[in-house]
């Protein structure tokens, strides 16, 4: 049944609900939610501001929400999501962004709360994972991936088949 | 030579935005390249290139590009800068406003028709 394809060109822009099956590749501009019963290519040029709910995700450009896959999950180097993500199987490029929690398993109850992903933000250093306070003060910079994997969700991700690859090429 | 697919053969483009079938735009879409639809489409939609609104799709929104080609149904006023072909089988309802426009015959159409820009 999905096997339409979807394509949001590089300078078109959607403000409002993309909802349906098939598989999308987006590289333009998506503001509002997706939902999709399929596959869902963020290209590096594409810009998201938006909940995704898919089959699988692959990300390449920005995306600042929270992203739910039902299967797996790919941040490519270019990718930079601010948000939570949930997958029953994740993978970061070296590069890539992220920041927000993530949990990789088929339980969506057994994500951490979720945090304001947009508009306010109030002191962020309360809910950060103290892997990544620590980095923070010592570098004054944004964690980058890698730092941002708290024991809880190690914990978590152990119990899970999960596979997290931060640092291969 | 191309007489018998005249109304085909300027179908461009594979490239730009293609919204398939079985998806739900619920919005505004923008941009500047060829926007095809096989799916539906609900809100607005506002570009500088071709809308081609295909067979078996559904549009319920007001449609501005240079220009738009319907097969399929569309709900709407469409403005072209170019031009509006309306083909045979196609179903719109709503006012065209271009410099030049077509309606096949066996087209569906309701509204009114303005040919100034």
């Amino acid at each position: 049944m999905s096997n339409a394809t979807h394509r949001i060109g590089t300078s078109t822009r959607i403000t409002g609900s993309v909802v349906g099956a098939g598989d999308q590749t987006a590289a333009g501009a998506i503001e509002g939610n997706i939902q999709l019963d399929g596959s869902l290519l963020l290209e590096a040029t594409s810009q998201l501001v938006g909940d995704v709910a898919a089959t699988a995700i692959r990300i390449g450009g920005k995306v600042v929400g929270n992203v739910q896959v039902d299967d797996k999950a790919l941040l490519e180097r270019s990718a930079e999501l601010e948000g939570d993500l949930t997958a029953s199987s994740l993978s970061i490029e070296a590069g890539a962004s992220l920041r927000g929690r993530f949990a990789a398993h088929s339980d969506p109850a057994q994500l951490p709360p979720a945090r304001p992903s947009r508009g306010t933000a109030p002191d962020r250093s309360e809910s950060l994972p103290v892997t990544e306070r620590v980095s923070r003060v010592a570098s004054k910079k944004p964690a980058a991936v890698g730092a941002s994997a708290s024991t809880e969700q190690l914990a978590l991700l152990s119990r899970t088949p999960a596979r997290v690859r931060s640092d291969e090429q | 030579m191309a007489i018998t697919t005249q109304a085909r053969t300027a179908s461009p483009q594979p490239s730009g935005t293609v919204i398939g079938a079985g998806l739900t735009v619920d919005g505004e879409i923008g941009g500047n390249e060829p926007l095809t639809i096989y799916g539906a489409v609900k809100g607005k939609i506002s570009l500088t290139d071709v809308v081609i609104i295909e067979k078996g799709s559904v549009v319920e929104a007001d449609v501005e590009a240079s220009e738009i080609k319907v097969y399929g149904s569309v709900t709407g006023n469409l403005v072209a800068t170019d031009r509006i072909d309306v083909a045979t089988n196609a179903r719109v309802i709503g006012d065209l406003r271009a410099p030049r426009i077509q309606i096949a015959e066996g087209a569906t159409f309701k509204g009114h028709i303005e040919m100034d820009v």
